[in-house]
């Protein structure tokens, strides 16, 4: 077949070839990639709507059902006190989300900021103090780290965001340190320097948008894993106020029915580990882009 | 080279003091007087001065701070307020139960992943590839007392071969069911096992590819001369390394599967603590850990410089 290409007038206009259209077809044209992020809206949507989706209410007690094996009335079965695991996944999904993206976003602002400084001012005190810093926060061990926080803060969900994202900022702090480390002596921001920009315009409007990507990406892939940091605060009990659903509490306080009803743990695992595989998919199939 | 052991030291040195600073932060975090938390709203305003005074709160908190740095440097870390024992006793008596999992938990992930790790990056693509990959998804995302729990409901419901309280309730010995480490100690292994496969693909991948591989290939040496006396021995280095630094991870890891194995070790230690408001074993135990990995980081550096003269030393 004969195809006849005319030129698009507006392409001539935007000389430049669109990177970021061409990037998202090379992203999109890996099947693994689209199903990890149909996967993630999916989740997003059932959590958004979990009031119209879920098929009974997270909280509603019914014990003449309780402990029930899967079924087409209960997909996931039924817990100790009869309700349906099912909807009580689905209304946990936002707690889940919540606290594991607000953990990050928390960690990717403060870690930017301590990295930006660090590696702006290479070897100065405030570098080593930063660097030594986040060190010694390294060393704890992170769930230990954040579980001590999470008690002596107390319940509720800022709290556990906080408590979760400074176990999360040392890693974004290093990678800024280094990325900066690379991009101070680059011709630009030479070029910024000499035409007079102070150094928090050159922070801010050169060298922030010229490794925002790699950060992004990083960012993406720690939501993985603060989505099972959450999961492990939750439990140990440290996460919401039951009885409002969470993944990680749904795990732990079905234990004792571990023999008897051994479903109680699945639906909910099966919940943690699609959400993690899907945005670790999408984490992945973006780092191979920026690299 | 004595140079750069000397720098690595003391750069342990100042992590330890601000791991300790932080520690010593967590407890003046608590909104409000940390003597009325920890003995909760209803305490007589006697019992709240008698804790102040015990706990030294009612100095300024440089002060305090100035104290227990000093305390530290002697080895006290005070005493736990619900066993009024001295808290080293306490780590002491849970620390070797912690040690001995977190080895066998490193044993059990070298014999899992530097196999499945070396053949994966030799044959990449093919079967054990695959493998290594399905391991690593496993171990990224099931969260470890997921796994833990699957293991007992296999070992303990399905096959009965042992029991669920694990070893601080029945007392058994290791050495009478070694079952008792192994699947716990099996359970962490899967989540080091798999990052480790993926370093091992890379580094066999890498080492296989290199310049002085070819040189030795063209010598006319056999392909499994090759393997082993060169490509493997390069890539397990960086495997091993790796290993070394995912021990703050590791020890993370250790809290929960003590919880659910019933384990007697740190992780249970600190939960306990945390839960019941015991401040003192809170930070030592913190303290101990994050000492530990400290530690362990110097000497996995150490052995690392030795080993690879290619380090640099500044």
């Amino acid at each position: 077949m004969l195809t006849v290409t005319i030129p698009d007038p507006r392409q001539e206009v935007t000389a430049t070839p669109d990177i970021r259209h061409r990037m998202l077809r090379r992203f999109s044209r890996r099947p693994i990639n689209m199903m990890g992020l149909l996967l993630i809206v999916g989740i997003v949507c059932a959590g958004l709507g979990a009031h119209w989706i879920a098929p009974y209410p997270a909280n509603a007690t019914h014990f003449a059902s309780a402990l029930r094996p899967p079924s087409w009335h209960h997909l996931f079965g039924t817990d100790s006190l009869g309700r349906d695991v099912l909807s009580r996944i689905i209304y946990g999904t936002n707690a889940s989300l919540l606290a594991s993206m607000g953990a990050v976003g928390l960690a990717l602002g403060a870690g930017t900021v301590i990295g930006l400084a660090a590696g702006y001012w290479p070897h100065s005190l405030l570098d080593e103090m930063l660097m030594r810093l986040m060190d010694a926060i390294l060393v704890i061990p992170p769930l230990v780290l954040a579980l001590a926080l999470a008690f002596i803060l107390g319940s509720g969900m800022v709290n556990a965001i906080f408590a979760i994202s400074v176990i999360f900022s040392p890693q974004f702090a290093r990678v800024v340190r280094s990325k900066v480390l690379t991009v101070r002596t680059l011709p630009f921001v030479e070029a910024a320097q000499s035409a007079g920009a102070g150094s928090m315009r050159i922070l801010w409007r050169h060298i922030l948008p010229s490794i925002l990507q790699p950060i992004l990406v990083l960012g993406t892939l720690d939501v993985g894993s603060a989505i099972i940091v959450e999961a492990s605060l939750a439990y140990l009990g440290l996460g919401l106020q039951p009885p409002a659903p969470s993944w990680g509490f749904m795990v732990s306080s079905n234990v004792n029915y571990l023999s008897q009803a051994p479903w109680l743990i699945f639906g909910p695992s099966l919940a943690i580990a699609l959400t993690v595989w899907a945005v670790t998919i999408v984490g992945q199939g973006l780092q191979e882009l920026s690299s | 080279m004595v140079q750069y052991v000397v720098r690595r030291l003391l750069l342990s040195l100042v992590t330890a003091w601000l791991v300790a600073t932080i520690v010593f932060s967590l407890v003046h975090l608590v909104p409000g007087n940390p003597a009325l938390v920890i003995l909760g709203v209803q305490a007589s305003p006697a019992d709240v001065h008698r804790l102040d005074q015990e706990l030294h709160l009612n100095l300024p908190v440089w002060h305090q701070y100035g104290d227990w740095l000093g305390q530290l440097l002697m080895g006290h870390l005070g005493t736990s307020l619900i066993y009024n024992e001295p808290v080293i006793h306490l780590i002491f008596q849970s620390l070797p139960r912690t040690i001995e999992l977190s080895l066998v938990a490193m044993i059990l992930s070298v014999i899992i992943g530097v196999p499945v790790g070396l053949l994966a990056g030799f044959h990449h693509g093919g079967l054990w590839d695959r493998l290594s990959l399905g391991i690593a998804t496993l171990s990224v995302v099931l969260p470890g007392f997921v796994i833990a729990l699957v293991f007992i409901y296999l070992f303990t419901f399905r096959w009965h071969w042992m029991e669920i309280a694990g070893i601080a309730h029945t007392g058994i010995s290791p050495w009478i069911n070694p079952l008792v480490y192994l699947v716990p100690g099996l359970t962490l292994a899967i989540g080091l096992a798999g990052p480790l496969m993926r370093v091992l693909r890379v580094e066999v991948m890498e080492a296989a590819g290199s310049d002085y591989i070819r040189t030795v290939r063209m010598m006319g040496i056999s392909e499994r001369r090759i393997l082993w006396k060169w490509v493997f021995k390069n890539a397990l280095i960086p495997g091993l390394t790796f290993l070394g630094t995912q021990l703050a991870l590791l020890m993370g890891g250790v809290v929960i599967i003590e919880e659910i194995f019933a384990i007697p070790g740190m992780g249970s230690l600190i939960v306990t603590a945390i839960f019941n408001k015991d401040y003192p074993v809170v930070q030592g135990g913190i303290l101990a850990m994050a000492f530990m990995v400290i530690i362990v980081n110097f000497l996995v550096d150490t052995v690392y410089a030795l080993i690879d003269p290619r380090i640099s030393y500044h």
